[in-house]
C-alpha cells in the first residue's frame, strides 16, 4: 500500500512540476510572439501611412486578382454579396462564383441578376474537381464568371474556380464575408513590394456581429453586447494582432484565414490545388506552401498584412461555437499529422525548427494538457497532496498572465488601427480579457479534447457535411440549437400554441435559410424554411433549410416520397386541409399575428449586418414581407388557402411528396437510390 | 508554501520567488491597462478633433485654392497644430489628383507648411520611412533642391524608386540618371512602385535604358531581369534604335521566367525583321517549359504574319499541355487572322477560346452576339 500510495504521489508530483513547465515554456513562447507582433505592427503601420507617389490604377504593372467565391445554397443572399464584390476598388479583378451543386435558386438568382449565358464550350482544362457542367459570362458584367458544378464541398469549389482563374493572383473569400472596399488594395502590398517571391498574404478576419453593413459595407463598428461574440473579439485580436503578426516577424507565419487570402495562382495550382479531404483547407493549403517551395529550394515571402479587413459574423452560442471549435481541432491535428515530417526538420527553416513544433506544442497540445491539469488538481487535493495555496497562486499568476497577454492585443489594436474608437469599447474588451480566463478558457480544453477524441474516432462529420456543402462559421452560428424538424414540429401539431411558442427561435437565421435558434426549449423543435410553395413559388415564404445540424448529428431537409428515409416516420406537406396532418393544425403565412393559436408568430427581420433573421414577434409590420407563420387550426386562417402539417401519409398533401428531415447517412442512402 | 530553489550557489525560498513573479506580473498588468485605456482615449480626443475640422479646412483649403490669392502663409499661421496635421493630409490627396495651375498653386501651400525644410531634416536624420516620406513630399510639392543637396544615398530598392521618381518628376536629372539609380543593384527585384518608375524612365530614355540593358543583363537576378523584360515590352513605342539581341538572347536564357518575360517582350518589337528568323521561332516554340511555349504562342500571335501564325499553328496542333494549348488558342482567336474551321482542330479549347471573345466582344461593344 505504502508502495503504491509513493507511486500515486510520485505520479502526481512528476505530472505537476511537468505541466507548470509545460505552461511556463508556452506562455514564455507567447510572451516573445506578442513582443515580436509589436515590432512587426509598427513597421506595418508606418508602411501603410506611407503611399508611394504613383497613381496605381494608370500603370500596367499591378497584378491582376481573381476573386473566388464558393457558393452553395446562398440563393437569398448571393446577389448581394457578387454586387458587393463587383464594387471593389482594384484596377484588375475578376469575379469566379462557384456554383457548388447548390439545391436552392443560387444559380438561378445569379442568371436572372447578372444577365449569364452560359458558355457553349466544354471547360479545355483538366480540373481538380467534381464535374463542371457549364460556365457562365454575364452579357454586362464582364469581369464576373460563373462556375456551376456537381457538389463537391469548399476545398473543390475553390479548386474548380482556381483552375478556370485568369489572373496571377487568386483571393480566396467566403461568401458570407464583408470585405472592406479597399481590402484588396491593401492585401496585395506584399506582393508590390515582393513581385516575383510573394506567394500568400493574409488579412485580418474581424468580428461582424453587431456592426452597421449597408449594401456589402461595414459602416458602423461595434463590439458585441452579448459575451461569448464579445469573447471571440477579444480572441481573434489576439489571434490575429498578436499571434500572426509575431510569426510573420519571424517569417513564420503557417496559417492564412480561408475567409480572406490572397495566393499566387500558379503556386497553388503547382501543389494540386486544395485538399479535399480536410476541413481546414486554409490551414492546410499555407502549410504545403510552405513544404513544397522549401523543398524547392524557392525564395519566397508569406506576409500578413494587418490593415484589410474581413467581416464575419462568429456563432452566438456555445453549442454552434463548440461545434466550430471541434471542427478546428480536428483539422489542425489533422493537418499537423499530415505535415509531421516538418517538424524538427531543418530542411524547413525556422517553419521547421520552431514556429511549427511551438505552435503543436502551444495551440494542439496546450489545451490538453491544461484540460488534464484540471482533471489533476481536484484528484490531487482529493488525496491530500495538493498545497493549496501553491494552487492557488499559480491559478493567479497563469490567470494574470494570460490576462496581460490578452491586453497586449488589444493594445496593439488601440495602437495602430483602432477600429474600436470609443475608450468604453475598448473597457469592455479589456474586461473579456479577464472573463475569459474564468470558465470560457476552461471550457476550450474540453472542447479541446472532445475534438481530439473525434479525431481519433476517425469522425468526419464536417467532411460529410462538405459533401453537401459547405459551411462558414456563419452557417454554423445560424445553425446553432435548430433541430429536425420533423420531430419537432410534430411535437408541436399536437401541443398547440405553448409548444409552437416554445419552438419559437430568438435568433439567428440568415436570409440564406438556415436555421434559427438559440432557445434551448427549441432542443427538439425548430422552424424550417422551403424555397417554395405550392401556390406561388417565388413568394416570401417558407425557404429551404439546409443541414440542420443539431448535437447528435448534422441534418436537411429533402422532398421524397418516402417518409422513412428520415429521421423520425414522418415530415411535412403542404395542403389546405389541416387534418391531413397529425394533430389538428399546421403552418400559415399571413400578415396578421394574431391570425394564429397564440398572439404571434415567427417572421424574418432584417438584422444590423443585413441578415435576415427568424424571430418570434406579436407585430407583423416592419419585417420583412410583411408577414410570418403562426400555428393555427384553421388553414384559411392565413394568406393563402393551406399550410404545412406534419404528418406519416405524404399522399395527404398536394403532392405524393414531403419534406422529411434526413441525417448524411439517411441523405446518402437516397441519393444512391 | 515551503521549500527553497535553488541556482547559481543561491537559495531563495518559493515564496520569494513567487511573489516577485507576481510583481512583475501585477506591475505588466497595471502598466498594460493604463496605456491601452491611455491610448485609446488619446486617440479618440485626438481623432474626434481632427474629424470635427476636416470639412471645414477642407472647403477653406478648396475656396483659398480656387480663389484670387490663397494667402498660403497668412492662413498657415493661424492653424492650430491638429489644423497643421489635416491641412498636410488634405493637401497629400489633393496634390494627388491634381494637375496644372491648380496643383501649382497647391504646391505653394506646402512651402508654407514648410514641408520641403522637414524634408531635408529627414533626408539627413531620419529612418528608412521618414526617408521615403521626405521623398515622396518633395516629388509631389516638385522640389528636388533639399534632395539634390543632400548628400542622400537610396538604401533600398523603395528608396531607389522613390529617388528615381523624383528625378522624373520634377527633371531634377535626366531620365538616363533614373534608370541608373534604379538598376543600380542588379541583385534585388524592384517593388511595383520602383517598376513603374523604370517604365516612366525607359519611355523618356528608351536609348539609356535599353543599352543598360544590354550591358548588364547578364549580372542582373531572374527577378529583377524579368521586370527589365516586362517593362521592355511596354516602351516598344519609344524605340527607334538599340541593340535588342539581347532580347533574343534572353530569349534562350537559362530561367524559364526570364525566357517566358523575354518572349512577351518580343511580342511587341516583331516589326523588326532580324528577329523573324523561322529556324529561331521553331526553336522558341519547342521550349521545355509550357509557361515559356505560353508567351512565345502569344508573342506570334502578336506578330500575326504569315510566317508566325504558321509557326504557331504547328506548335498548337503538336502541344500537349492544355494550359500552354489554351493561352495559344486565346491569342490566335484574338488575332483574328483564322477562320472557325481551321481553328476546329484544336477542340475545345479552340471552342472556348471563341466563346470568350465573342463574350468580350459584346461587353465591350454591346453588340449582338458573334457567332463563331
Amino acid at each position: 500500500m505504502h508502495t503504491l500510495a509513493h507511486a500515486v504521489v510520485g505520479l502526481f508530483v512528476v505530472t505537476g512540476l511537468f505541466v507548470v513547465g509545460y505552461y511556463a515554456l508556452v506562455n514564455a513562447y507567447y510572451l516573445c510572439i506578442h513582443v515580436l507582433a509589436l515590432f512587426e505592427l509598427r513597421d506595418d503601420v508606418r508602411e501603410s501611412n506611407w503611399r508611394p507617389p504613383f497613381r496605381r490604377f494608370s500603370t500596367p504593372f499591378y497584378p491582376g486578382i481573381s476573386v473566388v467565391v464558393p457558393a452553395y445554397n446562398e440563393a437569398a443572399t448571393i446577389g448581394e454579396s457578387v454586387q458587393s464584390l463587383l464594387s471593389l476598388n482594384y484596377p484588375e479583378v475578376e469575379i469566379v462564383v462557384v456554383n457548388d451543386g447548390s439545391t436552392d435558386d443560387t444559380l438561378a438568382r445569379l442568371v436572372e441578376r447578372y444577365d449569364l449565358e452560359a458558355v457553349d464550350a466544354d471547360v479545355p482544362l483538366d480540373v481538380p474537381s467534381e464535374p463542371i457542367h457549364d460556365v457562365y459570362r454575364s452579357r454586362t458584367y464582364e469581369e464576373l464568371l460563373v462556375v456551376d458544378k456537381d457538389n463537391g464541398g469548399k476545398s473543390d469549389a475553390l479548386n474548380a474556380g482556381v483552375w478556370l482563374a485568369d489572373m496571377p493572383l487568386f483571393c480566396a473569400v467566403d461568401s458570407d464575408t464583408v470585405i472592406d472596399r479597399d481590402a484588396l488594395l491593401q492585401i496585395v502590398t506584399p506582393f508590390l513590394e515582393h513581385p516575383a517571391k510573394a506567394v500568400a498574404s493574409g488579412g485580418v478576419i474581424r468580428v461582424a456581429n453587431e456592426c452597421v453593413v449597408r449594401d456589402g459595407i461595414v459602416e458602423e463598428v461595434n463590439l458585441p453586447k452579448t459575451g461569448l461574440p464579445g469573447l471571440q473579439v477579444m480572441e481573434y485580436l489576439r489571434a490575429f494582432y498578436s499571434g500572426r503578426l509575431g510569426l510573420n516577424r519571424i517569417n513564420g507565419l503557417i496559417l492564412i484565414s480561408g475567409a480572406f487570402g490572397l495566393f499566387r495562382t500558379d503556386a497553388v495550382r503547382e501543389i494540386g490545388g486544395y485538399r479535399q479531404d480536410t476541413i481546414t483547407e486554409d490551414f492546410d493549403i499555407v502549410v504545403r506552401l510552405h513544404r513544397h517551395l522549401t523543398d524547392e529550394d524557392r525564395d519566397y515571402v508569406v506576409d500578413f498584412v494587418p490593415e484589410p479587413v474581413a467581416w464575419t459574423e462568429v456563432p452566438a452560442t456555445r453549442r454552434v461555437l463548440g461545434r466550430q471549435r471541434r471542427r478546428w481541432y480536428r483539422g489542425m491535428v489533422e493537418t499537423v499529422v499530415t505535415n509531421r515530417a516538418m517538424l524538427f526538420n531543418r530542411k524547413y527553416g525556422r517553419v521547421g525548427t520552431v514556429v511549427f513544433p511551438f505552435f503543436v506544442a502551444a495551440e494542439m497540445f496546450g489545451p490538453l494538457i491544461e484540460g488534464l491539469g484540471y482533471v489533476l488538481l481536484p484528484l490531487a487535493w482529493y488525496f491530500g497532496i495538493l498545497d493549496v495555496q501553491f494552487f492557488a497562486v499559480f491559478f493567479l499568476l497563469t490567470t494574470g498572465v494570460g490576462v496581460f497577454l490578452s491586453w497586449f492585443g488589444v493594445f496593439s489594436e488601440v495602437w495602430s488601427y483602432n477600429r474600436y474608437e470609443s475608450p468604453r469599447d475598448v473597457l469592455r474588451l479589456l474586461w473579456y480579457g479577464v472573463l475569459e480566463n474564468f470558465g470560457y478558457r476552461q471550457w476550450k480544453t474540453i472542447v479541446a479534447w472532445h475534438g481530439l477524441i473525434e479525431y481519433l474516432r476517425g469522425d468526419q462529420s464536417w467532411g460529410v457535411m462538405e459533401r453537401r456543402g459547405f459551411g462558414t462559421d456563419d452557417d454554423e452560428a445560424a445553425e446553432s440549437g435548430a433541430a429536425a424538424l420533423g420531430a419537432g414540429l410534430g411535437a408541436m401539431a399536437t401541443a398547440g400554441t405553448a409548444t409552437a411558442r416554445g419552438a419559437a427561435t430568438t435568433g439567428t437565421a440568415t436570409a440564406r435559410g438556415d436555421a434559427t435558434a438559440t432557445d434551448e426549449t427549441a432542443a427538439n423543435g425548430g422552424f424550417v424554411w422551403i424555397d417554395w410553395l405550392a401556390e406561388a413559388p417565388d413568394t416570401d415564404g417558407l425557404r429551404w433549410l439546409d443541414r440542420i445540424a443539431t448535437e447528435e448529428a448534422p441534418g436537411r431537409f429533402v422532398p421524397d416520397t418516402d417518409r422513412t428515409v428520415g429521421v423520425g416516420d414522418g415530415g411535412f406537406v403542404w395542403t389546405r386541409d389541416f387534418a391531413d396532418g397529425v394533430g389538428d393544425g399546421g403552418f400559415v403565412w399571413t400578415t396578421d399575428p394574431s391570425v394564429g393559436a397564440g398572439d404571434g408568430g415567427f417572421a424574418l427581420v432584417p438584422a444590423a449586418d443585413g441578415a435576415l433573421r427568424l424571430v418570434e414577434k406579436t407585430d407583423f409590420t416592419d419585417v420583412f414581407g410583411d408577414g410570418g407563420f403562426v400555428w393555427t387550426t384553421d388553414p384559411t386562417a392565413g394568406a393563402g388557402d393551406g399550410g404545412f402539417v406534419w404528418t406519416r401519409e405524404f399522399t395527404e398533401g398536394e403532392n405524393d411528396e414531403g419534406l422529411v428531415w434526413v441525417v448524411d447517412a439517411a441523405g446518402d442512402a437516397d441519393a444512391e437510390d | 508554501m515551503t521549500g527553497q530553489i535553488t541556482g547559481f550557489g543561491y537559495a531563495v525560498p518559493v515564496t520569494v520567488v513567487l511573489v516577485a513573479i507576481a510583481l512583475v506580473v501585477g506591475l505588466a498588468l497595471a502598466v498594460s491597462f493604463y496605456l491601452t485605456v491611455g491610448w485609446s482615449v488619446y486617440r479618440s480626443v485626438h481623432d474626434t478633433r481632427r474629424d470635427s475640422v476636416r470639412d471645414d479646412l477642407r472647403g477653406e483649403l478648396l475656396a483659398r485654392l480656387f480663389g484670387d490669392d490663397p494667402e498660403w502663409e497668412t492662413w498657415v499661421g493661424e492653424l492650430s497644430g491638429v489644423e497643421r496635421e489635416v491641412v498636410e493630409s488634405l493637401l497629400d490627396d489633393h496634390l494627388r489628383e491634381l494637375d496644372g495651375d491648380d496643383a501649382d498653386r497647391l504646391r505653394e501651400l506646402g512651402d508654407a507648411l514648410a514641408i520641403p525644410e522637414r524634408a531635408s531634416r529627414r533626408l539627413a536624420d531620419g529612418d528608412e520611412f521618414e526617408r521615403l516620406h521626405a521623398l515622396t513630399w518633395l516629388t509631389l510639392l516638385r522640389r528636388p533642391e533639399p534632395y539634390l543637396a543632400a548628400d542622400f544615398r537610396p538604401r533600398s530598392p523603395r528608396e531607389r524608386a522613390a529617388a528615381a521618381r523624383l528625378c522624373i518628376e520634377t527633371g531634377a536629372a535626366p531620365a538616363a540618371v533614373a534608370v541608373a539609380i534604379l538598376l543600380a543593384d542588379g541583385d534585388e527585384e524592384l517593388p511595383v512602385f520602383g517598376q513603374d518608375t523604370l517604365y516612366r524612365a525607359a519611355r523618356e530614355a528608351p536609348s539609356a535604358f535599353l543599352t543598360t540593358a544590354s550591358e548588364h543583363y547578364r549580372t542582373w537576378s531572374t527577378a529583377l531581369l524579368v521586370q527589365v523584360l516586362t517593362v521592355t515590352g511596354h516602351i516598344d513605342t519609344s524605340v527607334r534604335t538599340g541593340d535588342l539581341a539581347w532580347l533574343t538572347a534572353a530569349l534562350e536564357g537559362d530561367e524559364p521566367a526570364v525566357r517566358a518575360a523575354a518572349a512577351r517582350a518580343l511580342g511587341a518589337f516583331g516589326w523588326r525583321r532580324p528577329l523573324r528568323d523561322r529556324v529561331f521561332l521553331e526553336r522558341a516554340t519547342a521550349d521545355p517549359s509550357p509557361k515559356v511555349r505560353a508567351a512565345v504562342y502569344e508573342m506570334l500571335a502578336d506578330w500575326g504574319d504569315e510566317t508566325a501564325v504558321s509557326v504557331l499553328m504547328h506548335a498548337l496542333v503538336s502541344e500537349d499541355d492544355r494550359r500552354a494549348l489554351l493561352r495559344g488558342t486565346r491569342a490566335l482567336v484574338a488575332h483574328d487572322g483564322v477562320d472557325g474551321e481551321a481553328g476546329r482542330v484544336f477542340g475545345d479549347a479552340w471552342a472556348w477560346s471563341s466563346e470568350h471573345a465573342a463574350y468580350d466582344r459584346r461587353v465591350n461593344r454591346g453588340s449582338e452576339r458573334v457567332v463563331t
